[in-house]
This record gives structure tokens, C-alpha cells and sequence, in this order.
């Protein structure tokens, strides 16, 4: 009677790996159904389909979060991370299996509360980053920014969780870390980066639920508190954030390119150097994010000066992936495809980072659609980008089964003129100084909104495509019986389906276990 | 209608999905490292919470406020001042204060 509850109880780390990816896939529909309504509310000025400015508003609020913490964390680390990162290290599992799978548990909780956040009452009108007083009880009387706070605490719990399981089983389960894959060193440098910046967010939205119901003045002005402390906790956060996102689509590109270009990754080891140090940077450049909340000429200059550094460890990256290209017999497949357009898109993404991260220029720039296509360039181009990339790449050896090329190449095409028309225009639109989070515009800013709405169903459509591959994949796919993989990857010669225990050291040889010796055949 | 291959998990029970009692006893080497790492790990979330309650949400007492010293003569007048202004109802009491 308890088969039924396998999927539920189960502590295999692919299992699990699996769940994440379900789960992100259903919460990326949702964030992406409300970005359509935003969109198409946005493609002529004045009312369109929403009438309801709040509700416009707790549509940005909920595509935000949804994206961010239930699609696209749990795709590119709890998915990726969860099956590869014991399969690269020769692991039997990962270092607390049941861990893990309280760590999955916790997330369906918070796609609920999410949800249900979006709507009942009114909705959370406030952004992703939840400020307050917009957040206060005063500002948002309704119990949804309540639930928007639970559901971050479960999104807290689960992370935390299976960042601690990350970090315990890279050093545990492998002789050097250097042994590790430079998808596992990402996943590494993230699990750091959550567990050292998730408790700062922690304490900042647990004091905002005691101000909201308990009558506390944390950050209450007329009870002695500071609106602003709140923004500076959550950034501390929210900027270490961007790179846990980031991260682990280096690692995977990585992989990609090296795979394909039949090649070792240029300069490996610099790579990892770079990964860590923009990690470590990422803690130090939080207030760039609050330029114009007050500051001094010389915590300006520090905050500009310090992000503006990180451009060199980014740059380190890009040209050692060109160089890893140049001089290999590249292949295009579907992976290298999304690859190529990752490494583009992101170091687009990243030269508009560098130009928001002057102070100065920031103050023209800020709350404007300029940085709105900034960080969808970054994370919808360049994460989103990087889980299609492993998608293409390791579902074969995940499911067995092969994809259609010419619908994954159809997949490619839409995506990419999709979200570039999506994203582009909103630059002009940002040097123009349309705001973000209004649901309605000046005349003048018609044209450009209605070639980025018209991106935005391109992009959906694009994502109907994907659903139709998937579909074909599961139901008509070509069955993988001895698919080939590169030294590149993690092993020579891998068997679809059962590529656990098939490199060492765990378990040991020597181990006394029961079981058919038929894993350990296919070994390097 | 489904054709995802058989996928092998010898060191999981069919039924449950449950570890075996060979990747039990392949983990068992690793139970006590693992602990100590995890438990060090918790102590880091934990610790960098404390502190950031502790440290940058230090409530504020105004210690360093400085209170002026005042005379017994002083004090007695004010509280003279503050019975009267209590017992009396007229509403010239009411008047802000300075005025």
C-alpha cells in the first residue's frame, strides 16, 4: 500500500532531482502566464485587461517570486545539483538523503502560499523585495504580504537545507575538491553563498512579519526604527542571490562547451578562482542596489568601485569559454546552441550591469525599465538559458530517451527573437525613463511596448514548443541504450538510466555489498 | 504509452524507493563525518543569524543620551507643577504648553 507514497518518501537523490525539476516547471508556467498578462497589459497605454493597478502590481510581486525562488533555484541547483553533483563526485547519494528530501517538501508549501498570496484579497503589491512601509500593516493591511513572508521562509528552509547537503557532500564524498567538475564547483560556491546569506534574509522578513502583526518598530519610523536597515538586509541577501542563480549555469556552460568542443575548459582552474571570487564579491556590493535612498559621496564611490570589479572575474569567464571554442572542433548541437546564445546574451546582460553600477548614472537609471532589462538579460537570458542548455544536454541520460533536434532547434529560434524582442526595446524604453511597476504609460512609449509584447508571446510560444519536446521526448522518444559521453563530461561510457556507483570511490570497491556487480562494469 | 526505460536502482527497494541495506552499510563509513560537517554547517546559519539580530538590530537604550542633573528643589516644584495641572479641570490647563 505505501508504493504509492514512493515518490513522496523517497530519498534517492534522482528522485528528488526529478520532483525539483516538476515542481520548477510548474511554478515557471505560472510566473510566465502572469508575465503574459503584464505584458499584454502593457501593449497599448491605458487599461487593457487589467483595470486593477494593485493587481498589476501582485502580478509583478508573484512572476517575481515564483521565478526566482520556485523555478528557476529549484531547476538549475535543486535538479541539476541534486543529480549530478554525487554523480560527478562518484558518490552513492548525497550526504543526508532524507535531508534532501524534507529539502524538496518544503518548497511545494511554498508555491501554495505564493499562490495563494496572488490571490486572495487583494494581493501583495510589493516587488519581490518586499520593502516596507509599502509592506507595512498600514500600506498592506490584507494577510497576503504574511503569506508572501511564510512562503520566503519555507523557499529559506528548503535552500538552506540543501545547501549544507551540497557542501557536506563535496567535501566528504571526494578525496580534493579539485577532483570535482566545474558544474560541481559551482554548485559549491553557490551552497556558500546560500548558507551565508540566507539567515541575513531570514531575520530581515522575520522582523518585518513581527512589525506587520506584533506591533514591533524594527523598521517603523515613528516607533524609532529605519525603513532603510530592511533594504540593506534584504540586498545583503538579494545581490548573493543574483549570483546563486548565475553560478551553477557557469558550471553547466562550462561543461557544454568543453563537451562539445572536444577539449578541456581553457584555464579550469582560473575559472574556479573566478566562480569564488565573484561569490566573495557578491557580499560586498549590496548597496547598489539603494543609490538613491541617501547615501554619502563616499559609500557611493565604494559600492560603484567594488561592483565595477566584478566585471574582471565575469570577463575571465567569457573570454576563457571563447577560448576554450577557439582551437576545438565545436559541434552545434541543441546544448551548444543555447550555449552560445547564453555566453551573448549574458555579457550583454552584464556590460548594462556595469553601466547601473555607477552611482551617478544609477540616479537616472533606477526604478526605471532599463534595469528591468538589465536583469532579464542576466537571468532570463542567462539562467533560464543555461537550464536549457543542461536540459538539452543531460536529459538524454536522465531519461533515457533522446529529443527531437529539429523542435529543439525550433525551441531555440523562437526563444531567442522572442525574449530579445521582449527585452531589448526595454532598454530604449528605460533611457526614456518609463517606470517600472506602473501598469500605464505615456502615448509616447507605444511603439517599443508593443514590439516587446509581441517578443512576450513569441517567448510563450516558444514554450509551448518546449512542452511539445518534452512531450515528444517522454511518450516517442528515441530509446539512449549505450549513449557515449565524452571524458569531458563525468565519465567515458555511460549506460542511459543507471549511471550510479560507476565512479569511484563510493562506494568503495572493496565494499561488501549485496547487489548485482553489473553497476560497477561500465566503470572508466 | 509511456516508454521511459527501466531504470536500475539496485540500492533502493522497489516498492518504497527506500535505501538498502547495502547502501546503508555503503554509507555508514561516512555517518559520523557527515554529522560533524552538517552540524558545523547548521552552526553557521545559526551563528551568522544570531548575529545579525544581535549585532545591527542592537535595540537602543539612549545610554548615550545625556540627562541634565536636577536639584530635590527642582524636582519637588515639577511635581507641584504636574499635581496641579492633574487636578485642575479648568481649561486653561489645556493650554499648549508655553503658552
Amino acid at each position: 500500500m505505501f508504493k504509492n507514497f514512493k515518490m513522496i518518501t523517497t530519498t534517492n537523490h534522482k528522485d528528488i532531482a526529478v520532483l525539483y525539476f516538476i515542481l520548477a516547471t510548474f511554478a515557471a508556467f505560472i510566473g510566465t502566464s502572469m508575465s503574459m498578462f503584464m505584458r499584454l497589459e502593457l501593449i497599448h497605454s491605458g487599461s487593457v485587461i487589467i483595470n486593477n493597478h494593485h493587481l498589476f502590481n501582485s502580478m509583478v510581486s508573484a512572476h517575481a517570486i515564483m521565478m526566482v525562488f520556485l523555478a528557476i533555484m529549484p531547476a538549475i541547483i535543486g535538479a541539476f545539483g541534486n543529480y549530478f553533483l554525487p554523480v560527478a563526485l562518484g558518490a552513492a547519494d548525497m550526504a543526508f538523503p532524507r535531508l534532501n528530501n524534507v529539502s524538496f517538501w518544503f518548497l511545494v508549501p511554498a508555491v501554495i502560499l505564493i499562490s495563494l498570496s496572488a490571490l486572495i484579497e487583494s494581493g501583495a503589491g510589493t516587488g519581490w523585495t518586499v520593502y516596507y512601509p509599502l509592506s507595512g500593516i498600514m500600506s498592506h493591511s490584507s494577510v497576503s504580504v504574511d503569506l508572501v513572508i511564510f512562503g520566503l521562509h519555507c523557499t529559506t528552509i528548503s535552500s538552506l537545507l540543501g545547501a549544507i547537503n551540497f557542501i557536506a557532500t563535496a567535501h566528504n564524498f571526494t578525496d580534493s575538491l579539485f577532483r570535482m567538475s566545474l558544474f560541481g564547483w559551482a554548485i559549491y560556491i553557490t551552497a556558500w553563498l546560500l548558507l551565508l546569506s540566507l539567515p541575513v534574509l531570514t531575520v530581515g522578513i522575520t522582523l518585518l512579519l513581527f512589525d506587520r502583526n506584533f506591533n514591533t518598530s524594527y523598521y517603523e519610523v515613528s516607533g524609532g526604527g529605519d525603513p532603510i536597515l530592511y533594504q540593506h538586509l534584504f540586498w545583503f541577501f538579494g545581490h548573493p542571490e543574483v549570483y546563486i542563480m548565475i553560478v551553477p549555469a557557469f558550471g553547466i556552460v562550462s561543461m557544454v562547451l568543453s563537451a562539445y568542443s572536444s577539449k578541456n575548459v581553457f584555464g579550469s582552474v582560473s575559472m574556479i578562482y573566478a566562480m569564488g571570487s565573484i561569490g566573495m564579491l557578491g557580499f560586498i556590493v549590496w548597496v547598489h542596489h539603494m543609490f538613491v535612498v541617501g547615501l554619502d559621496t563616499d559609500t557611493r564611490a565604494y559600492f560603484t568601485s567594488a561592483t565595477m570589479i566584478i566585471a574582471v572575474p565575469t570577463g575571465i569567464k567569457i573570454f576563457s569559454w571563447l577560448a576554450t571554442i577557439i582551437g576545438g572542433r565545436l559541434r552545434f548541437g541543441v546544448p551548444v546552441l543555447f550555449a552560445l546564445a547564453f555566453l551573448v546574451l549574458f555579457t550583454a546582460g552584464g556590460v548594462t550591469g556595469v553601466m547601473l553600477s555607477n552611482a551617478s548614472v544609477d540616479t537616472a537609471f533606477h526604478d526605471t525599465y532599463y534595469v528591468v532589462a538589465h536583469f532579464h538579460y542576466v537571468l532570463s537570458l542567462g539562467a533560464v538559458f543555461g537550464i536549457f542548455t543542461g536540459y538539452y544536454y543531460w536529459s538524454p541520460l536522465v531519461l533515457g530517451l533522446d529529443y527531437n533536434k529539429n523542435l529543439a532547434r525550433m525551441h531555440f529560434v523562437l526563444l531567442v527573437i522572442g525574449t530579445n524582442l521582449t527585452f531589448m526595446p526595454m532598454h530604449y524604453l528605460g533611457i526614456n525613463g518609463m517606470p517600472r511597476r506602473i501598469s500605464d504609460y505615456p502615448d509616447s512609449y507605444n511603439a517599443w511596448n508593443e514590439v516587446a509584447t509581441f517578443g512576450a508571446l513569441l517567448s510563450s510560444l516558444s514554450m509551448f514548443v518546449f512542452a511539445v519536446v518534452v512531450e515528444r521526448q517522454l511518450t516517442d522518444g528515441i530509446r539512449q541504450t549505450d549513449q557515449t559521453l565524452t571524458p569531458y563530461t563525468f565519465s567515458n561510457k555511460i549506460p542511459n538510466g543507471q549511471i550510479e556507483f560507476n565512479t569511484t570511490p563510493t562506494p568503495l570497491a572493496s565494499h561488501m555489498f549485496n547487489s548485482p556487480v553489473r553497476f560497477m562494469t561500465t566503470t572508466i | 504509452m509511456a516508454i521511459l526505460p527501466h531504470q536500475r536502482k539496485g540500492y533502493y527497494s522497489k516498492s518504497q524507493g527506500r535505501m538498502s541495506n547495502a547502501l546503508l552499510r555503503a554509507r555508514e563509513p561516512y555517518l559520523k563525518k557527515n554529522l560533524i560537517l552538517g552540524g558545523f554547517l547548521f552552526g553557521i546559519f545559526f551563528g551568522t543569524l544570531g548575529y545579525t539580530y544581535k549585532k545591527l538590530l542592537v535595540s537602543d537604550e539612549f545610554q548615550e543620551v545625556p540627562i541634565p542633573p536636577i536639584s530635590e528643589e527642582e524636582l519637588k516644584l515639577l511635581k507641584a507643577e504636574y499635581e496641579a495641572s492633574k487636578n485642575n479641570t479648568n481649561a486653561s490647563s489645556l493650554k499648549p504648553y508655553g503658552k
